[in-house]
């Protein structure tokens, strides 16, 4: 158990020591990487800074493009530290491609940013690209002036950094002609470089020595010099010291009158693949080649590197162009980014909108199925106090009627009386029990009605044995209203308590039928009739007719004296 | 001379008492409990010991099906006359399925009540039309419900039931069918009880509870 645990954490301060390395060209990615997950903040700023930085040896446009966004950014963010960083990384990036004028606008605005700053390292590295530009624009004069002030400040501030600012001076020198002082501080800077140990990366030194070695003729050295240069320079990827060296050599080869060699050498720019980049270096080396080709009298060869050398500086000169459309395309792709993201936002917007919506809705629903539940709820509370109170007068009506016919046995006196007090009771349960039928959605079918009736007339006619036939069509599919279905019951109902009370008769026969939209109800009897002409406007027929109106519909009754008597109704149902 | 032993359950207090009165002058009947309610319901059963019971189905707390279910679990012998107001044929179905042997509504004659009681007692208690129609119903669907326990009505039940359906009377299925009454009266009888042991089996007894209770 203890040796996992001891394992385990080796192996995670193993990996962590890997991860804090220095970046390497790896590194570039890891960086970039980082990049990717970064949030527009002044860390970005610097992490594209860094990325250019990085960069700038062997990918000078890459390292332009990241500048110019952490540029793009800083200002957004009104961060001047990182301002005045990407302007330095900006001079420098368009010194090696050659864009001298954009890289001293840069230069002049770091160096601007740099004394608000009073940070001297800025003031020099400012000062240093604008030195620089100038030396490639061969104003050695200006350069040298900017040279001698960085070369103050050192010299008092930072003894120990001298050797960079010895390496500028020895350059300018160089191209000035005054090759003593040129390799004066050649040898200076060395001296420092080797003191820290500097020389596996500070590999500009290299061809500074190279040169100014070769200026005061001694060649030797300066190959040595230049040759130990090169692979330190490949290793560290920098194009421009790479080149630098090759040209070196090919110029000693030239002065050393070895056309051969020094094609040889200045063939080598060409080979090198990142060299599209350090045109300047290109330049140089085309035009040793076509002077070499000519006095190597080779006319088409001389004319090839010439037209090279011409093409070179178009290049040079349209580098600036394609800088500036880069500009623009950056710009647009930021326009465009910008686009996207407020419409991200609007859709967001409308998401939320969406999602609110939903939930709005979901509450509406909610709420109105809460609502239907608390009618349903009122409702069936309705329904069970309606129960209860059908339920408590049923009762009480009931034991009024069984009181009364009690009652008749103790006091056989009063027997007409307790009689209409139970026949009183009873009627009322009857119609009570009939209203709640009526009432009840469930009968609304015709079936239900035909059954009552059915069971109505047995218990009517039962009592004086006579014989019911009940016959009624398929009626099934038939619907009434509520009030329909009451007239046409209590219609029929009045119509048999006629027959039952008045005509005695043997048979009676109930039809009820469908024709096209009409019900048609008939109930017939052979009892003993009556004269229609006489009693047709009597209680019982008062009823029947009123009945028959609230229905539109069609009364008629035959009847002949022992004959027997039939009624016929006829009504429209929708 | 036969005396029925009745017990009363109705939460109303004038019909129980007028019931317990009008029970009490007939001749042949005896009145032997009145409760208001079906609580401590086993225990006045075993006490009362009634031929026949007068239930009500709408009374607070147990209700007067779930009564019925109670009754006939511990006392099967037992005759149950459901009450009510209610000619609500699903609480009625439900009644009968519960174990009731019949039911009859508070609007019927005080005589028409005791001749009731008379032929709950004897075994034969009159099937309204509709009730009748469900009772087919229920047999009919089933198939769709029960696997082993399938109570099958004869021919004869069959007959008699669709006749009941139509609303012909005791006597008048007597007549078509060319039998006594008290045949008839059987055959009904028949028809509960294979309706209760119908009824029994788990699966319809859920069916008929979503549907009916």
């Amino acid at each position: 158990m203890n040796n996992a645990y001891r394992n385990i954490s080796l192996l995670a301060i193993f990996l962590l020591c890997l991860n804090l390395g220095y970046p390497q060209n790896s590194g570039i990615d890891s960086l970039k990487k980082l990049l990717q997950i970064q949030r527009q903040d002044t860390n970005k700023v610097n992490l594209l800074s860094e990325i250019s930085f990085v960069s700038l040896g062997h990918l000078p446009d890459s390292s332009i493009v990241y500048a110019q966004q952490a540029m793009h950014l800083a200002e957004k963010l009104q961060y001047e530290p990182g301002v005045l960083n990407a302007a330095l990384s900006l001079a420098d990036a368009y010194t090696t491609t050659g864009n001298y004028p954009m890289a001293i606008d840069f230069g002049f605005k770091a160096l601007a940013l740099a004394k608000k700053t009073n940070l001297q390292l800025n003031t020099i590295w400012a000062s240093a690209r604008l030195a620089q530009c100038y030396y490639y624009l061969d104003d050695y004069t200006t350069s040298l002036q900017y040279d001698r002030n960085i070369f103050t400040i050192v010299e008092n501030s930072f003894p120990d950094s001298i050797a960079f600012i010895c390496t500028d001076l020895s350059r300018v020198f160089d191209g000035m002609m005054q090759q003593d002082s040129a390799l004066l501080y050649a040898k200076k800077s060395y001296e420092q470089i080797k003191a820290w140990h500097y020389e596996g990366w500070y590999t500009v030194i290299y061809p500074v020595l190279g040169n100014a070695f070769a200026g005061k003729g001694w060649y030797d050295s300066a190959l040595i010099y230049y040759r130990t240069g090169i692979p330190v320079a490949v290793k560290n990827n920098v194009t421009t010291d790479i080149i630098d060296s090759y040209n070196g050599i090919a110029k000693v080869y030239k002065a050393k009158a070895n056309p051969d060699s020094a094609i040889w050498y200045a063939n080598k720019v060409f080979a090198e693949k990142t060299a599209i980049s350090y045109p300047i270096g290109l330049l140089k080396a085309a035009n040793l080649l076509a002077e070499m080709y000519e006095l190597k009298k080779d006319p088409d060869s001389t004319l090839k590197y010439l037209r090279k050398a011409i093409s070179i500086k178009d290049s040079l000169f349209n580098r600036g162009k394609t800088v500036a459309i880069q500009n623009f395309i950056y710009k647009e792709q930021e326009k465009q980014q910008a686009v996207a993201a407020s419409k991200l936002k609007l859709q967001n917007q409308f998401w939320l909108l969406f999602v609110l919506a939903g939930v709005t809705a979901a509450v509406a629903v909610g709420w109105i199925i809460l609502k239907n539940k608390r009618q349903k709820q009122l409702q069936d509370m309705r329904n069970s106090i309606a129960d209860d109170l059908h339920d408590d007068i049923g009762s009480t009506l009931s034991s009024i009627s069984i009181m009364s016919e009690l009652a008749k046995n103790k006091s056989p006196e009063v027997l007409s009386l307790l009689n209409s007090i139970g026949e009183s009771a009873l009627t009322i349960q009857e119609n009570m029990s009939d209203i709640v039928w009526a009432v009840n959605p469930k009968n609304d079918r015709f079936e239900n009605i035909l059954q009552r009736m059915n069971q109505f007339a047995l218990e009517m006619l039962d009592a004086g044995n006579t014989v019911l036939d009940f016959s009624a069509a398929d009626l099934a599919a038939s619907k009434l209203t509520m009030v329909q279905r009451k007239n046409l019951y209590l219609f029929f109902k009045e119509g048999i308590n006629n027959t039952a009370k008045y005509a005695e008769a043997k048979n009676v026969w109930i039809n009820i039928s469908k024709k096209k939209q009409h019900i048609k109800m008939s109930i017939r009897d052979n009892g003993k009739g009556f004269d229609t002409s006489q009693q047709y406007n009597g209680n019982g027929m008062k009823s029947l007719k009123k009945r028959a109106e609230d229905l539109n519909a069609v009364l008629e009754i035959f009847s002949s004296i022992n004959e027997g008597t039939e009624v016929r109704l006829s009504f429209k149902i929708t | 001379m036969i005396e029925i032993k009745v017990a009363i359950f109705e939460d109303n207090k004038q019909l129980r008492e007028s019931l317990k009165e009008l029970i009490n002058t007939a001749e042949n009947m005896v009145c032997i409990g009145s409760f208001p309610d079906a609580g401590k319901l086993v225990r006045n059963i075993e006490f009362a010991k009634p031929d026949v019971v007068l239930m009500d189905i709408n009374m607070p707390g147990i209700s007067g099906i779930e009564a019925v279910h109670i009754i006939k679990e511990k006392f099967p012998a037992v005759q149950i006359l459901m009450q009510t107001v209610f000619e609500d044929n699903d609480k009625i179905f439900a009644a009968i399925c519960a174990g009731a042997s019949g039911y009859m509504l508070k609007k019927t004659t005080p005589q028409k009540m005791l001749k009731a009681v008379e032929e709950t007692y004897q075994g034969g208690a009159p099937m309204s039309p509709s009730v009748a129609g469900k009772v087919l119903q229920m047999f009919r669907s089933q198939s769709n419900i029960t696997k082993h326990e399938f109570i099958q009505l004869s021919v004869r039940e069959k007959e008699i039931l669709s006749l009941l359906v139509k609303g012909k009377s005791y006597k008048m299925i007597a007549v078509e069918c060319f039998i006594s009454t008290d045949t008839v009266s059987t055959h009904v009888r028949h028809i509960y009880e294979k309706l209760h042991v119908h009824s029994k089996s788990e699966a319809v007894a859920k069916a008929i509870k979503q549907k009916l209770v």
